[in-house]
């Protein structure tokens, strides 16, 4: 299976993925996309984050961009 | 040596976390190995209460004092692939592996589950003999529903029109038996004429 990494960034910061995921296709990457934003918006604790302004850069192998994910649906 | 919560011996744990930080996810991520071994080991030591996401970044991943959670979301992130990276350990590189360990999400504290007591479970299921049909789950209702192949129907169309010839060629033979016996028939006529 391919590998896909899940860099997760705004103007300003940047989390960069180390270990990525293994994935069937493109399709099974956005779905683990999609868990990685909910998983964040549902930390235990309170925040003053403004999510409209993150997205995740979805990844290959080379570290090409495929496509980007918003956290908040525009 | 401690139990966990979760009536796991310490001892058991620590195997666990030892083989999971071999595992080809953490061995690509030193950050993602520090961080589980901080959850862990900081739930071991009875201090599981105060595993928030600065203890996290500032014991774990290496950022400074100024770190505030509130406005920087690395821990929640980092915490996410943390959970992702050990669902495929235990999906893929499981061998050896006796505690299945989660953080579950709206947390960072682990918690730990014996893998045997699930495949004692399905060891001790009988196995169905192969061609036979696994019982009902209790519960549940299953809806039968005859459904025939086009085939199938065909056949009972075929048996339907036999029957159907059968007891027209019956009721024809019968009504030429009662025909025959209110009328004479030729040879009778012959024989009266002598």
């Amino acid at each position: 299976m391919p590998r896909y990494f899940f860099d997760i960034m705004d103007a300003v910061q940047s989390v960069p993925d180390e270990a990525g995921l293994n994935c069937r296709d493109l399709g099974e990457a956005h779905l683990q996309a999609r868990t990685l934003i909910a998983d964040a918006m549902n930390g235990p604790e309170a925040t003053r984050i403004d999510w409209s302004a993150w997205r995740v850069e979805v990844r290959d192998e080379a570290r090409s961009l495929l496509f980007t994910v918003p956290f908040l649906p525009r | 040596m401690s139990v966990t919560g979760e009536e796991v011996p310490a001892d058991r744990v620590v195997e666990t976390l030892e083989i999971l930080l071999r595992a080809p996810p953490f061995m690509r991520s030193p950050k993602l190995a520090r961080f589980l071994r901080f959850v862990v080991e900081e739930e071991l030591a009875g201090r599981g209460a105060t595993i928030k996401a600065y203890t996290i970044a500032t014991q774990a991943l290496g950022r400074g004092p100024d770190f505030d959670p509130s406005i920087d979301p690395s821990v929640r992130v980092e915490a996410g692939r943390l959970r992702r990276a050990l669902d495929e350990v235990y999906a893929q590189h499981a061998e050896g592996l006796e505690v299945r360990l989660i953080v579950p999400v709206g947390g960072y504290r682990p918690r730990f589950t014996p893998l045997e007591s699930v495949s004692a479970l399905a060891e001790d299921a009988p196995m169905p003999e192969p061609g036979t049909l696994p019982p009902p789950v209790p519960g549940t209702r299953r809806a039968t529903v005859a459904a025939l192949t086009p085939r199938g129907q065909a056949a009972i169309i075929a048996l339907l029109a036999a029957i159907l010839l059968v007891l027209c060629i019956d009721l024809g033979l019968t009504l030429s038996a009662r025909m025959a016996g209110s009328a004479p028939t030729p040879r009778e006529l012959v024989v009266r004429g002598r």
